[in-house]
């Protein structure tokens, strides 16, 4: 059941950037040259060449383009919503987000040394592309059939954890960068650039009195960050549930901070958002490691245990 | 290269279409003794309408006021709905959703969102102001509340898909007139309003 939602909020996501792409800015050349491009920056020359190659075939044809762009994350999103779409869609999903990742977001700027978890790194197609894999319906081979996690379908549960420890260890060593624990390293990435451009008075003081906060103390914060993100790369692993749903309430803690903080709920307040950026995904995997009480996980099966031969649910 | 117009036309054009098919459904399914949910199905040619009238001027109907009034009525009487039918989850549910859902044009309609005659789009366009490291932004900002409009109806869009089945549809004991038609007549009007605040920004 919490899987199904899961899927649902997933395909609520696709569909939120399908109608995005929709904006009148989408349709214009300056989508190419100034989204796009963008990502290029400080990769290593094959990942700038595949950016600045789809940046010229969308800046050639930007109407056509940009149609296509929609029309894909729309049927994304309403097919992984449909019960007898949803395999196809998020096999498709997986597909579309690496192609995303590598020619629209430069791989989450991860290898240029300047990615920070706090505005949306590894990047949002990466974690649409993760999400579908660990939401994909059905149970491993071998596991309990009742699932002690979400997460745990098309991977064994062991395998998921270590997805989900591998994504925030690599959170944590991210945060530690030196670009990302320079003097005034916080306030730049959460006020700096466009950052604030076109948002409500309301919200800009709402990220900049946290920001102003760092000043002066950015190693200590991204210490401390990163000692964090490592609790929640080992919760998963807690023998005590209760440890478990609490790294699931950090994550998810986490994610909403850096949504609201740096990512600037994807900046969509100018009309040049094309998703609202990595912390609703990271929100979203949360739950999927949400571990079931032992009642709810043996329920099921003592129920069927204790079913006539022969009669339905 | 500018915004497309086809695709405000196209909207327009089936949300016209999908107005006609409800109504005629709503006309329709008594003499066939077929079953419908009348109060949920009831406002959905006003919205296809409506919601046309928001994004091609040809297919522009009442004034604003109206419009305002009549989904201002509706959204409040789905609110004493829900509050009514409480008992009753699954009721309570719809007629609060139906209930956002009217609350959502009305803002659109007092929110100004309309036909654009601007082509193409002045987002990213900013200027250097007078001092040094200053910049003005020719864009005009999203407002907040549209924003978590579109955010609302795009998740609404797909819980409809999501519980898309005849079973899960079917009103009382008869069998339920085309129940899967009036599912994609909503998801179609939530998209164009989507569109339609969307497009406030150029």
């Amino acid at each position: 059941m919490l899987r199904e939602r899961l899927q649902t909020a997933l395909a609520g996501l696709w569909l939120l950037d399908g109608l995005l792409q929709l904006q009148p800015y989408m349709f214009t050349e300056n989508f190419a040259h100034q989204t796009l491009s963008a990502a290029a920056d400080g990769n290593p020359a094959w990942v700038a060449h595949a950016v600045t190659w789809s940046t010229g075939l969308v800046a050639g044809h930007p109407v056509v383009a940009d149609t296509c762009f929609a029309l894909v994350q729309i049927a994304l999103g309403l097919g992984i919503a449909h019960p007898r779409t949803r395999r196809a869609a998020l096999g498709a999903s997986v597909v579309w987000a690496g192609g995303v990742w590598l020619f629209g977001e430069g791989l989450g700027a991860l290898l240029s040394g300047q990615a920070n978890p706090l505005t949306g790194a590894p990047g949002a197609a990466a974690l649409y592309g993760l999400a579908a894999i660990l939401l994909w319906p059905g149970t491993a081979p071998g596991s309990a059939p009742s699932g002690e996690f979400p997460a745990a379908g098309l991977l064994r549960a062991r395998h998921a954890r270590m997805v989900w420890s591998t994504l925030w260890l690599g959170l944590a060593a991210l945060t530690l960068l030196p670009a990302n624990r320079a003097p005034g390293a916080f306030v730049a990435a959460m006020t700096g650039g466009m950052m604030t451009v076109g948002e409500p008075q309301w919200y800009t003081a709402l990220q900049d009195h946290p920001a102003h906060l760092t000043l002066g103390h950015d190693l200590a914060v991204a210490l401390v960050l990163a000692a964090l993100l490592a609790l929640v790369a080992a919760a998963p692993w807690a023998p005590d549930l209760r440890i478990a749903r609490a790294g699931v309430a950090l994550a998810m803690i986490v994610a909403l901070a850096y949504w609201v903080c740096g990512e600037a709920f994807g900046m969509p307040f100018t009309g040049m958002a094309t998703d609202p950026n990595s912390g609703p995904l990271l929100a979203l995997l949360a739950p999927a490691y949400l571990p079931a009480s032992p009642e709810l996980a043996t329920a099921p099966a003592t129920a069927a245990a204790a079913r006539p031969e022969g009669a339905t649910a | 290269m500018t915004a497309p117009a086809f695709l405000p036309t196209l909207l327009s054009v089936l949300l016209i279409a999908a107005a006609g098919y409800t109504l005629w459904r709503l006309l329709v399914s008594p003499v066939l003794g077929l079953a419908n949910d009348i109060e949920a199905d009831a406002p959905l040619p006003p919205a296809g309408i409506a919601t046309a009238g928001l994004l091609s001027n040809w297919a522009h109907t009442l004034p604003r006021a109206p419009w305002t009034a009549l989904f201002a009525a509706a959204g409040c009487y789905f609110a004493a709905r829900a509050v009514s039918v409480r008992a009753d989850p699954r009721r309570r549910g719809r007629a609060a959703v139906h209930a956002c859902g009217c609350a959502i044009l009305v803002y659109a309609f007092l929110s100004g969102v309309g036909p654009s005659s601007v082509h193409g789009s002045t987002a990213g366009q900013y200027v250097m102001a007078g001092m040094p490291g200053m910049i003005v932004d020719s864009t005009i900002a999203f407002p907040a509340l549209g924003l978590a409009c579109v955010g609302v109806m795009a998740f609404y869009a797909v819980c409809v898909v999501a519980r898309l089945s005849p079973a899960g549809v079917a009103a009382g004991s008869r069998a339920a007139f085309a129940p899967l038609s009036v599912e994609i007549c909503r998801v179609l009007i939530a998209f164009a309003l989507v569109y339609a605040i969307l497009s406030m920004l150029v």
